[in-house]
């Protein structure tokens, strides 16, 4: 390589430059990446420093630091990270390290490799990630009703839908429509059990958002926008999603950065959040004798580490399973799964490095012993079956509202009739 | 992209294993990416499927529903999964050729 006089290459505004771009919710929260000391302690943290190539968050930082523009732009890190934020727990400057990577992605004329622009534009052109049409939906939804009207010998049993003034309305992955129809009967179960008000809507059952890794705002918004209008048409209180982490964080942290302040007053609940409430409450009751399993808790970025939700997928499976025993490391600190930051749907370009990472978390699952692993994560949960496949594993992957719906006890007369 | 050696032919792949164009495929394809699978033989149910997937797909150019899958076959749920393990997205459209279904699969 032929060595450059770094005066000649380095764009002095560069830094200033990210931080004018990036989202921040608060002024007060603005930074100047001279803050950043270069000292590494984020490349400590990153469970996959040098584990690849070009995986060094360091470096990224230290090309920034210099100016390197078109050093930075070109970096297969940028594409590489998993935006999971573990950088950024012991940094001596708080440098929010994913978003700045988030930002160089998204507001420096980059596109995203592999599919990953492709579904966020197809969820902006149809109102969901999968292109499924309303009636399609609908067709489905009805499907699963007729079989609970079934399985509780109740032939007036409805899955509600565009319920107007419901206080709950629950957003689902398109993917459990179209895919996985089973796990509406599961979330629908807990629900009922619960005796809650609730809905999902014809409209708006996609829980995910492409432009949290795209880094695009104005997509991101777009996007987020199918649920927040909904959610104002159908005039309900709360908003619930299912087990997705990404979606779960980018409805919370985007309500703050891509909306004016007061705009958007809901809280996001995730699966997992309301599952521990409903729970403490006492307004479900579990046996956890129908869970005679060993189960362990992968703990997702996006939930625990930025959304906070840290004790309570454990509370959950202490409640629903025979015998849950933690990963270690664990809670914040547990070991990423691989597959965040957009890395599934970029597909190719990361998919080599994707499994790498995964090595770590496949000797961490094995270790525990336990004959499933549990991940309220959607892209996790993918991850980990693709872990699982890969070395071998064995385990079976699930979510967590899956256990708490085997494991529900229903009052007499209602819930599934006892199999003949 | 890589590619795999099927009866002598090679068959451009992605890197999950899913054909790239589904017009090359042909039958010992399904046999092939079945072993991968991890399924033994291909029954006439397997057949069922995969014949419905192909034909939806040339005319829509997308994966179906698993709703209309189930109920234009009329295999049950339950057995699509036994059938294929890894499920129909990730399972029977690779036998079938299909590219990997886009979105969060």
């Amino acid at each position: 390589m032929e060595a450059k006089n770094l005066n000649e290459v380095r764009d002095p505004k560069f830094r200033d430059e990210i931080v004018e771009k990036m989202c921040f919710h608060d002024d007060k929260m603005k930074f100047n990446l001279n803050y950043c000391l270069s000292c590494g302690t984020c490349a400590a943290g990153c469970y996959f420093t040098e584990l690849v190539d070009n995986h060094d968050p360091r470096k990224f930082m230290r090309k920034i630091a210099l100016g390197l523009k078109d050093e930075v732009l070109k970096d297969p890190f940028v594409w590489l990270c998993n935006m999971c934020g573990r950088c950024t727990m012991n940094c001596p400057g708080n440098i929010p390290l994913s978003n700045v990577v988030r930002t160089v992605r998204g507001q420096f004329g980059l596109t995203a490799p592999g599919r990953l622009q492709e579904v966020a534009e197809t969820h902006m052109e149809t109102g969901n990630q999968m292109s499924v049409s309303e009636e399609d939906f609908l067709d489905t939804i009805d499907w699963m009703q007729e079989e609970l009207q079934e399985e509780f010998g109740d032939p007036n049993f409805k899955i509600p839908v565009d319920v107007v003034g419901a206080e709950i309305l629950f957003i689902p992955h398109p993917r459990e429509i179209k895919y996985y129809p089973e796990d509406i009967k599961s979330w629908t179960k807990v629900f009922v059990n619960a005796k809650e008000s609730w809905t999902i809507s014809s409209k708006a059952f996609d829980v995910t958002n492409f432009g949290l890794f795209n880094g695009r705002d104005d997509e991101a918004r777009k996007i987020m926008d199918f649920t927040v209008n909904e959610a104002n048409r159908l005039g309900v209180k709360r908003i619930v999603m299912t087990e997705c982490g990404h979606g779960f964080w980018a409805f919370e942290w985007g309500k703050k950065v891509w909306y004016e302040p007061g705009e958007v007053t809901y809280k996001f609940e995730h699966m997992v959040d309301y599952m521990a409430d409903i729970l403490k409450k006492g307004k479900v009751k579990v046996d956890k004798s129908k869970n005679p399993y060993t189960v362990t808790i992968h703990d997702p970025c996006n939930t625990v580490r930025k959304g906070g939700l840290i004790e309570e997928g454990r509370y959950i499976l202490e409640q629903v399973a025979e015998n849950f025993v933690d990963m270690w490391p664990n809670r914040e600190y547990n070991i990423c799964c691989g597959g965040g930051g957009g890395a599934l749907p970029m597909g190719d370009p990361v998919k080599e490095a994707r499994m790498k990472k995964g090595k770590l978390k496949a000797d961490q699952m094995m270790a525990t012993g336990a004959e499933i692993c549990c991940a309220p994560c959607h892209n996790c949960y993918d991850q980990l079956n693709d872990i699982n496949k890969e070395y071998k594993l064995g385990m079976k992957i699930k979510h967590l509202h899956h256990l708490l719906a085997n494991a529900l006890i229903w009052e007499e007369g209602t819930g599934p009739k006892p199999e003949e | 992209m890589p590619f795999v050696e099927i009866e002598g032919k090679q068959v451009e792949v992605d890197e999950d294993g899913f054909m790239t164009d589904p017009a090359a495929w042909f039958e010992a394809c399904a046999y092939y990416f079945a072993k991968g699978e991890g399924i033994e033989q291909l029954t006439d149910d397997h057949w069922k499927v995969i014949n419905y997937l192909k034909e939806y797909y040339a005319t829509n150019g997308i994966a179906p529903m698993i709703r209309k899958l189930c109920k234009e076959t009329g295999i049950p749920l339950k057995e699509i999964y036994e059938l294929f393990p890894s499920g129909p997205a990730k399972g029977a459209c690779k036998l079938g050729g299909l590219p990997k279904p886009t979105g969060c699969v």
